[in-house]
C-alpha cells in the first residue's frame, strides 16, 4: 500500500513557491475577499483571474501524481458556501466560486478514466472546522473514489432551502 | 396589470448583443429583431457584423447597429455600450453571448490558452455587464440574459471553458440578487449542442454520436436558444431571475458523452 502525499493551496494567496514536491491529494482553498465588491472598480486581474489561475497550475503541477496514485487520487476545492449559493455584495467571489464548481465537476470527469475523484465542500465560516476536516478526511479516504463530481455542503444548514448551483 | 406591465417603455426595447457575429448570437439578434427589437450587436471583427446587421435590416427591416469591440479590453467595451445607448436611447436587454472555446486534457492544456477562455468568456462578461449596469438600470426593466453551456455541469478536455461558464452563473446568481430591487433580472441559459458553423467543424461521426445522445433526437438550432432569450428578455418576465436554464434537448439529465469529442 503507497502513502498518498498531501497539499493545502490557498487560491488567494499571490507567493505559492513555484516548485513544490508533486502530491497525489491536492486541497484547494478559495476563502473569497471582502465584502462591498462592485463590478466596475474591482481589480478582476486579482480577484476572479489570479485564483482561478493558481487553481488550474496547480492541477495541472500535480496532474502526474494525482492520476498515478490511481483511486488514491483526489482534488477538493473548498470554498464559502455563500459564494457558492449567491451573495449580492461579494459578485466576484461568486464568480469564482461558480468557476471553480464547473472546473472541479470537469477535473472529476478526465480523472474517472484514471480512478481518482474531484469534488468540492463548502464550508459556513471556517475552513478548518471539524465539520470540514472531517469530510476532507472521508472524500480522501482510500475506498471514497466512488464519491465524485460532487458538491457537498459542510454548512451548517445555511443552505438549506436554497436552490443549489 | 403587473408592475412590470406599467413600466413598459414608450420607444422600442433595445438589446445590446455580444458575439453577435457567431451562429447562436447571430440567431438571437435576428430573432429579437423580429420581435421588433432596437438592436446593438457587437463583436470583435466590425466586418462580419456588419455582413449580419445587413442581413437582418434586409430580412425585418429594423435599424441595427454594430460596434466592434474587444471584450479583454474594458475601454473598447465601454465605447460600444455608450455608443448603444447614444445611438438608440438605451439599453434594455444585455445578452453576453461572446464566447471562445479551446479544448485541450488537463496535462496538455497551455496555461495562456486556459486564461485567454476565461478572459473572454468570464471576465469578457463581468467588463461588458458592468458597462451596461447603468443603462440597464435606467431601463426599469432591464434584463441580463448570459449564455453559460452545457459545460458549466462539467465536460471532458474544456476545464477552462467549463470554469468559465461556471463562473458565469455564479456571478449571475449574486447579480440577481444584488439587482432585483432595480427591476433588472438575471439569467443564463446553457444550451447544449447547437448547430453553428463553429460546431459544424467538428467530423461528421462525432456529430451523429452527439445527436443519439440527445433525448428530443434532434441537434438545437439557434433559433431555439434565441426563443428562450426572447422569453427572458420581455418587459413582463420580471418575476424569473437567478436561474440557469438548460436547453440541450434533455441531455443535462441524459448523461453525456465524456471522452473522443475532443481532439487534442
Amino acid at each position: 500500500m503507497t502513502t498518498s502525499t498531501f497539499i493545502t493551496i490557498d487560491l488567494t494567496d499571490t507567493t505559492q513557491p513555484a516548485d513544490v514536491p508533486a502530491s497525489s491529494v491536492v486541497v484547494l482553498v478559495y476563502r473569497g475577499t471582502e465584502s462591498g465588491q462592485t463590478l466596475d472598480t474591482a481589480d478582476l486581474e486579482q480577484a476572479v483571474a489570479h485564483p482561478l489561475m493558481a487553481a488550474f497550475s496547480a492541477v495541472q503541477h500535480h496532474w502526474t501524481a494525482i492520476t498515478e496514485a490511481r483511486h488514491r487520487g483526489r482534488v477538493i476545492v473548498l470554498a464559502p458556501a455563500t459564494a457558492a449559493l449567491g451573495d449580492p455584495l461579494r459578485p466576484l467571489d461568486c464568480a469564482v466560486t461558480g468557476a471553480l464548481i464547473s472546473f472541479v465537476r470537469s477535473v472529476a470527469i478526465e480523472l474517472q478514466r484514471h480512478g481518482g475523484a474531484a469534488n468540492a465542500v463548502f464550508y459556513d465560516t471556517d475552513p478548518n472546522e471539524p465539520a470540514v476536516t472531517e469530510l476532507i478526511a472521508a472524500l480522501t479516504a482510500e475506498h471514497a473514489a466512488a464519491v465524485t463530481g460532487q458538491e457537498i455542503y459542510a454548512a451548517n444548514g445555511t443552505d438549506l432551502g436554497r436552490l443549489h448551483p | 396589470m403587473s408592475s412590470d406591465d406599467q413600466r413598459v417603455a414608450e420607444r422600442p426595447r433595445v438589446a445590446f448583443i455580444t458575439g453577435a457575429a457567431g451562429g447562436i448570437g447571430r440567431g438571437i439578434a435576428e430573432h429579437l429583431a423580429g420581435l421588433g427589437y432596437s438592436i446593438g450587436l457587437s463583436d470583435i471583427s466590425e466586418s462580419a457584423l456588419q455582413a449580419v446587421a445587413e442581413d437582418i435590416t434586409e430580412t425585418t427591416g429594423v435599424a441595427v447597429s454594430v460596434f466592434a469591440a474587444d471584450l479583454a479590453d474594458r475601454e473598447s467595451v465601454q465605447a460600444a455600450v455608450d455608443a448603444t445607448v447614444a445611438r438608440h436611447g438605451g439599453i434594455d436587454v444585455l445578452v453576453n453571448c461572446a464566447g471562445i472555446l479551446k479544448d485541450a486534457r488537463i496535462e496538455k492544456m497551455d496555461p495562456a490558452v486556459f486564461r485567454q477562455v476565461l478572459d473572454v468568456n468570464l471576465i469578457g462578461m463581468l467588463t461588458t455587464t458592468s458597462a451596461a449596469l447603468p443603462a440597464l438600470r435606467s431601463s426599469g426593466t432591464g434584463r441580463i440574459i448570459s449564455l453559460t453551456s452545457r459545460a458549466w455541469l462539467g465536460n471532458f478536455g474544456s476545464t477552462n471553458y467549463a470554469a468559465s461558464k461556471g463562473g458565469i452563473a455564479g456571478v449571475s446568481r449574486s447579480l440577481s440578487l444584488g439587482l432585483a430591487t432595480d427591476g433588472i433580472t438575471v439569467n443564463c441559459i446553457a444550451p447544449g449542442f447547437i448547430e453553428t458553423p463553429m460546431s459544424n467543424s467538428m467530423p461528421d461521426d462525432i456529430i451523429e454520436r452527439v445527436r443519439q445522445s440527445i433525448p428530443v433526437g434532434r441537434v438545437g438550432q439557434p433559433i431555439d436558444v434565441a426563443r428562450t432569450v426572447a422569453f427572458l428578455a420581455d418587459a413582463n418576465a420580471g418575476y424569473l431571475t437567478g436561474q440557469s436554464i438548460p436547453v440541450c434537448g434533455g441531455r443535462s439529465i441524459s448523461g453525456s458523452m465524456r471522452k473522443d469529442t475532443v481532439s487534442s
